[in-house]
């Protein structure tokens, strides 16, 4: 080396910088709700929705606001209590801890929480955690008397008087074997509680604890538990082996109050020196954006792998961990090396670089006489890097000693433009503008031999020149994105060509990946990604994913997910289902502009990604799951008023008035997300909406089911849905019961009507039939040969003395005789023609009884009072044929009027002795005569010397 | 019997202990402890205050017993005689008891009322129960007497007390029980 290249070096190693790799932690102010109160704890639910408490009231966080959270209890007037923890259990109650040891709990928290008075009573002391252990049981954590335990029934508790080292707990979480571990003054305890029965285990000093006091806990691998002390810092735990493991010695003196576990690294919180993380090898000091947290009060992973920052002053923090950046202090990193012992090598149009990472802090020195645009870089199995160049071939180079070799057309290159290479074992394939390379690596280059190659190019059956990438597979398979012809398969030393249809656009592939299940994912200019599929002959453009600018790499994240880099940001698509998660602006990726294929990934499986300010370092979290933005619904308003807890979702006709508010939850960027609803049953389509409410208004009576889904990423096919299903009953009108039985009703009146007609038409076909009987009877009775003989009789008795009298007889005869037949056809008389006709009777009978037969008629008769013709003469006559008429007993006759209820005809009762016995048939009639024109019966009374009947009045409007 | 004279030894063995070797200790004067079954067809209430305790304030320990046989107000002879033979035993498990700590901490010098919850085992049927119970402890006349009240509820199945189907619509199935006693300072 000539002394130059000393100095050069030396320089190099002087010119480092030095920076952190950081989450993008965003900074939040609290709303003004949070004016003047002091943040407690931050907490998620099994929904995913954030909470915050403070010394003042809890509060939920939609990603933009914070809302407070309604207490019924009256006893706390109008301030909210100083809550101290938070706990959903698995069977979704909300469960409050307070300063003052008040617990409150509530099914659902939207409608407020309400305050918990079991039997035992309440701690006196703060409530400072909740847990539910796998059994089901609900542990809660006080400062001052120890842990409590609720097994639904009685509330136990476990204290000094049990073996608790100390009343004053820290922390308290559960683990996966029906234990509690709880922090307290005096050591870590593991207690459990099944079947009345206590246990309690106590890891003190003695056992091997560096500090009495754990202050916090976080359970981190299967049986590893992390535990913040009071002095001595952080320890790992081994629970199996029992063993302690320092891991920041450097937070000694410092207490911890905050642990938390992201998959990979601890994230530890203290009073002093703010936020440090452990990734397992060292501890560094985190200070987002240059400014320093110092003391933390709470800290908080989510399932979107965001952590939540909880700090004394009145702001928080929240940041993404799927990505950190590495800012570099030159710009255009173009091509990415990991190398085993973490270090990275930087290709630039500069040169190259080497970053060593010490205690968090990286340090980027340069490669001395490397001033070549550097675009390609791979090692071979000999450690010897190689430097592929845009026009100055390869530069062969062992950091190990310091030895070069360059290479040229003359050695062999067939183009100086080495756009990228890849390998598997000895063989390595090199993407230049002149066709690939298949080189063979059977020896170290820096000997000075010749390439042994093989070239795939215009001239032979690659039949192009130009390749952008070259990937090589697990299977020795190694795909090339050509310019022109798509991607080719190197498969065994024959090309096969990814099948396509003849758009040109297939045809120019940039950037190429394959997948675990072998799928080969490329893109195309213009910002298009497709993927093969093993089922479909042709390769299936991804939807929705149509990039402003171009695509600059396809990664595979080796679990199960495709990284697509561009411009703005970085997609992670799911390889099996597709779902799409954007990341850009909102974690840090202004500016990003990646370079083309600059990507590489480490022995942790990390993904480091090269991009115009620097590095983005992709964390592959091993979820199978994808993460998605989630919904919850928490308010759904009948006529503007919350629904309260109506099991059967059922709603009377007039109950149609709804709003539904929902609500997306990605704290990732919450300014991403759409939303659509439809109710079912009354929309036909989605509405897609920013909006987080929708307001349906006059629905008529049915069944409904209000759908409503959020996206990230714009497509809604596999996103989260939350759904509310209700019915509006029908009117009372509308019921199938109310229209039959208002049918059997109709039916039942019609059929009412037919039987009163027909009862009338039979009753007046028996009052005919009683009226022709009856006149048949009168006519029979007055045609009576013994009364026209009695009459003969008395005329003839006259005839002769008095011609005057016998005339004036025959007279009332004839007259009589012509009533009867006059009347005898018609329903009713008026009661004066009736008394006309009983007079001349009268005349008729006076003759020939004299004063044995006396008959009082009224003298004044009402108007418009009716009987049935004949009654009167019925009754008398049957008066005088059934009772003894004499001198000594003369027979009486009375006919009355009473009221205008009845006609009353009255005789003394002096019964003649007969032997024909009467037929009885007169009065029968007229009783039956009248049962079928009025309700009020003829009423027949006898008694020792009157009989009595009472014929009923028939008014005229009666008729 | 066997057992009856041994709680009743080991009874008479924690007054003596607490009694000799603490000077703020207090000595049950009158105890009234009551108990009420409201069944849906029957309610049933009776009472004894045969009542014993002994509470020993500087460790905040105390101790309770009733003899099961001393309860009275039954609404009928059988009733009682049933109470005592075929439901609580009483021949073979005379007493009941419930003996523990206070969990907070009283100033018994201090005249006032103070809200505590007692965590002890509670004996009944010889069946030994922990239970948290709320109660008042009340101090008066500078300390020389405290009364305290509780009410709790007794779950008949805890305690094995087995009732035959043919009754379970008189006796309820959670017996509700309300103690008062006043102490003296000794």
């Amino acid at each position: 080396m000539s002394r130059i290249t000393v100095i050069w070096f030396i320089f190099g190693l002087f010119t480092g910088h030095v920076l952190a790799q950081e989450p993008y932690l965003r900074h939040k102010e609290w709303s003004g709700l949070m004016q003047g109160k002091t943040p407690t704890l931050i907490t998620q639910d099994n929904k995913g929705l954030t909470w915050v408490g403070s010394n003042e009231g809890l509060f939920y966080f939609d990603g933009g606001q914070l809302s407070p959270i309604r207490w019924q209890d009256t006893s706390l007037e109008s301030k909210a209590p100083h809550v101290r923890s938070l706990h959903q259990d698995p069977d979704g109650t909300y469960w409050v801890g307070t300063q003052s040891g008040r617990i409150f709990r509530s099914d659902d928290i939207f409608r407020g929480m309400n305050p918990w008075d079991p039997e035992e009573g309440h701690p006196k002391v703060p409530v400072i955690d909740f847990a539910t252990d796998t059994l089901g049981n609900l542990w809660i954590a006080t400062y001052g008397e120890g842990l409590y335990v609720y097994d639904g029934s009685h509330i136990y508790n476990f204290n000094a008087t049990d073996g608790l080292p100390g009343g004053d707990v820290y922390d308290m979480i559960s683990d996966r074997h029906g234990c509690v571990w709880a922090g307290t003054d005096a050591g870590l305890v593991r207690c459990s509680f099944s079947g009345g029965k206590k246990d309690i285990e106590v890891i003190g000093v003695d056992e091997g604890l560096p500090d009495e006091i754990v202050t916090s806990l976080v359970l981190t691998e299967k049986s590893t538990l992390c535990l913040g002390t009071h002095e001595k810092g952080v320890y790992s735990y081994d629970i199996g082996k029992g063993r302690f493991k320092d891991i920041a010695p450097s937070l000694k003196g410092d207490p911890i109050v905050a642990l938390a576990w992201d998959g990979n690294d601890l994230w530890i919180g203290s009073e002093q020196a703010g936020l440090h993380l452990f990734d397992g090898q060292s501890l560094r000091q985190f200070s987002p954006m240059q400014q320093s947290i110092r003391r933390i009060n709470d800290l908080m992973i989510d399932e979107e792998k965001n952590l939540w920052v909880l700090t004394e002053t009145p702001n928080w923090w929240i940041g993404n961990l799927w990505f950190r950046h590495l800012d570099t202090p030159f710009r255009n990193v173009q091509s990415i090396l990991t190398a085993p012992d973490g270090s990275l090598w930087l290709g630039t149009q500069s040169g190259l670089y080497h970053a060593v990472e010490r205690s968090g802090r990286w340090t980027f020195q340069k490669i001395p006489d490397m001033h070549a645009n550097v675009i390609s870089l791979y090692r071979d199995p000999f450690g010897v890097l190689w430097i592929g160049t845009f026009g100055d071939g390869i530069k062969c180079y062992d950091p190990a000693s310091g030895q070069f070799r360059a290479l040229h057309s003359e050695d062999g290159l067939i183009n100086e433009s080495i756009l990228s290479m890849d390998g598997r074992n000895d063989t390595l394939w090199l993407a230049t503008l002149g066709g690939v390379m298949e080189v063979y690596l059977t020896e170290n280059i820096l000997q000075g031999n010749k390439l042994r190659h093989l070239d795939y190019n215009h001239e032979n059956q690659l039949g192009t020149n130009y390749v952008y990438q070259v990937v090589a597979d697990d299977r020795g398979r190694c795909f090339f994105a050509t310019d022109g012809k798509g991607v080719a398969i190197l498969d065994n030393g024959s090309i096969e060509w990814v099948s396509g249809s003849d758009s040109v656009g297939r045809k120019s592939v940039y950037s190429v990946g394959v997948d675990q299940s072998g799928n080969i994912w490329y893109s195309t200019h213009k910002g298009k990604v497709y993927y093969t599929d093993n089922l479909q002959p042709q390769p299936i453009k991804l939807p929705e994913t149509v990039y402003q600018k171009d695509v600059s790499s396809i990664i595979n994240d080796g679990h199960g997910r495709m990284l697509i880099a561009y411009s703005e940001g970085i997609d992670i698509v799911d390889a099996k289902s597709r779902s799409i998660t954007h990341f850009d602006e909102d974690i840090g990726m202004v500016e990003f502009n990646p370079s083309l294929n600059a990507h590489d990934r480490d022995s942790s499986g990390k993904i480091w990604i090269g991009h115009e300010r620097g590095l983005v370092c992709y964390t592959p979290f091993s979820e199978q799951r994808t993460v998605k933005p989630r919904i919850i619904m928490p308010e759904i308003s009948l006529y503007l008023k919350p629904i309260s807890e109506r099991a059967d979702h059922y709603f009377g006709h007039s109950e149609n008035h709804f709003t539904f508010e929902y609500l997306g939850l990605w704290y990732t960027d919450p300014d991403a997300l759409s939303y659509r609803y439809k109710l079912e049953g009354y929309d036909l389509d989605w509405k897609t909406t920013k909006d987080r409410q929708a307001l349906y208004s006059n629905l008529s009576p049915g069944s409904y089911t209000f759908k409503v889904q959020v996206t990230q990423n714009g497509k809604f096919e596999d996103a989260q849905m939350a759904s509310y299903h209700f019915t509006i009953a029908k009117p009372i009108w509308g019921r199938w019961w109310f229209i039959a039985g208002l049918g059997i009703l109709i039916a039942l009146i019609i059929y009412l009507i037919v039987m009163v007609r027909e009862q009338q038409l039979k009753r007046e076909e028996n009052l005919k039939r009683d009226k022709v009987a009856s006149q048949y009877e009168t006519l029979k009775s007055q045609i009576n040969p013994h009364f026209l003989f009695n009459s003969f009789n008395t005329l003839i008795s006259v005839i002769e003395e008095e011609p005057d009298i016998a005339v004036e007889y025959v007279e009332k005869l004839s007259d009589f005789y012509r009533s009867i037949l006059q009347y005898r056809k018609r329903d009713l008389i008026d009661l004066k023609e009736e008394l006309q006709l009983i007079k001349d009777y009268r005349y008729l009978l006076d003759m020939r009884y004299h004063d044995r037969l006396n008959i009082s008629l009224p003298d004044d008769v009402p108007e418009g009072v009716k009987v049935a013709p004949l009654t009167l003469q019925i009754l008398m006559e049957n008066a005088i044929k059934h009772n003894v008429i004499s001198k000594l007993k003369p027979l009486d006759i009375e006919v009355s009027i009473n009221g205008d209820q009845y006609i009353t005809v009255s005789n003394t009762f002096q019964k003649k002795i007969t032997r024909g016995r009467s037929t009885g048939f007169g009065l029968e009639s007229i009783v039956n005569r009248y049962g079928l024109m009025t309700d009020r019966p003829v009423q027949i009374k006898r008694d020792n010397d009157r009989f009595t009947v009472k014929i009923p009045i028939i008014k005229t409007e009666e008729e | 019997m066997y057992h009856s004279r041994i709680y009743i030894i080991l009874f008479s063995l924690v007054m003596g202990v607490i009694s000799s070797t603490e000077a703020q200790t207090y000595q049950i004067k009158e105890g009234e402890i009551v108990f009420r079954s409201d069944a849906p067809l029957e309610l049933i209430e009776a009472s004894s205050d045969e009542l014993r305790g002994v509470i020993r304030a500087g460790e905040r320990r105390f101790a309770f017993s009733i003899e099961i046989s001393t309860f009275e107000g039954f609404n009928n002879p059988l009733q009682q005689v049933h109470f005592n033979e075929n439901y609580m035993e009483s021949n073979e498990y005379p007493v009941a008891s419930f003996s523990g700590r206070i969990i907070e901490s009283v100033d018994f010098t201090k005249e006032g009322t103070y809200d505590v919850r007692a965590k002890g085992v509670l004996d009944i049927h010889d069946v030994e129960q922990e239970r948290i119970i709320k109660g008042t402890l009340s101090i008066r006349e500078g300390g020389q007497v405290c009364t305290v009240e509780s009410e709790f509820t007794v779950l008949l199945d805890e305690h094995d007390i087995r009732i035959p189907k043919i009754v379970n619509q008189k006796i309820a199935e959670e017996i509700s029980v309300r103690v008062e006693g006043t102490f003296e300072r000794r």
